[in-house]
């Protein structure tokens, strides 16, 4: 069976619900210095590992510039982090049809392969959106389900 | 590891994360009357959904033994949702093998095969996982753990 479209359909559905939460983020949640993780850090923290473990191949390309949460005033802006989501969409259109999922990866230690690589990613995605989500309900914005892509529960 | 494995592995990571989530629930936001989405009836809802998208379709569906309507004014205990949930892991080892991942999903509201449900109940459990980790972040409970894969399906290798 074709599991290459599904995953790219799980993908871009997890990235659909980042995307909500960094579009409806108000102001005064991106760089609260009372988060401990501040709202762009966690999207820029999940965006970067979401790049990187979309690699198909584990080496031989750069990586994204870090930033410290620890530093203030050096937060990315929204649409710094809009562009990099907009990057790993791509990354799941390009790279997953290049992917050989049987193959070993060594870039999180134990997983079985490629294939356990990408559900372990996805899963990653959803988690912070989740924290995201949970985030935002102090404030007055909705947020929806995506089930899959360029499909959106409101 | 075939492909059902990585699914079992999976699944069993993300309900690993949502079991670390409500064991360290404390018990005054177990049922906080401020909360829209109650921290027991969303970890009860989770655990709903992984048991029912398990299954062939909603016919075949059989509730869970104690289940009672999660909206009505009667939370379930801790102990009620965590034996759900390890039932919903004897499902997820029982239920995987039995799948014919290219069928229609089998839940009219679900367009896609057996193999993009089981993605899609993935999903759901660690949006909620994720939404109670944050939610016990209030109580200073920040250090929960990240699960990456499930040793026993590993060790089946």
């Amino acid at each position: 069976m074709n599991i290459k479209p599904i995953l790219q359909s799980q993908y871009l559905a997890a990235l659909a619900m980042l995307k909500q939460a960094v579009v409806k983020c108000p102001p005064e949640a991106w760089d609260n210095p009372q988060d401990k993780d501040r709202f762009w850090f966690v999207a820029y923290h999940t965006l970067r590992f979401a790049h990187q473990y979309l690699k198909a191949k584990d080496k031989g390309y750069a990586r994204w510039e870090q930033r410290r949460h620890s530093n203030p005033g050096e937060p990315f802006s929204k649409e710094e982090i809009l562009e990099k989501l907009a990057l790993v969409e791509q990354d799941v259109v390009e790279q997953i049809p290049l992917m050989d999922l049987d193959e070993k990866t060594g870039a999180t230690g134990a997983l079985a392969n490629k294939l356990e690589l990408q559900l372990y990613n996805i899963r990653h995605i959803q988690q912070h959106t989740g924290e995201l989500y949970q985030r935002l309900s102090a404030y007055p914005v909705k947020l929806g389900w995506a089930s899959k892509r360029h499909e959106e529960k409101k | 590891m075939n492909l059902k494995q990585v699914i079992q592995s999976q699944y069993l990571s993300a309900l690993a994360m949502l079991k670390e989530a409500i064991e360290n629930c404390p018990p005054q936001a177990w049922d906080d009357p401020s909360d829209t989405f109650k921290f027991w009836s969303k970890a009860y809802h989770t655990v709903y959904f992984v048991h029912l998208y398990l299954q062939d379709s909603k016919k075949d569906f059989v509730e869970w033994e104690k289940h009672h309507d999660p909206d009505g004014d009667i939370p379930f205990t801790k102990d009620e949702v965590l034996e759900y949930l390890a039932f919903s892991e004897k499902q997820v080892i029982e239920r995987i093998p039995l799948i014919n991942l290219e069928a229609e999903s089998g839940f009219q509201w679900y367009p896609v095969d057996k193999l993009e449900l089981q993605f899609i109940n993935i999903r759901h459990i660690q949006q909620h996982a994720g939404e109670l980790y944050e939610s016990l972040g209030a109580y200073g409970l920040t250090k929960l753990r990240w699960v990456g894969y499930n040793k026993t399906i590993k060790e089946q290798e």
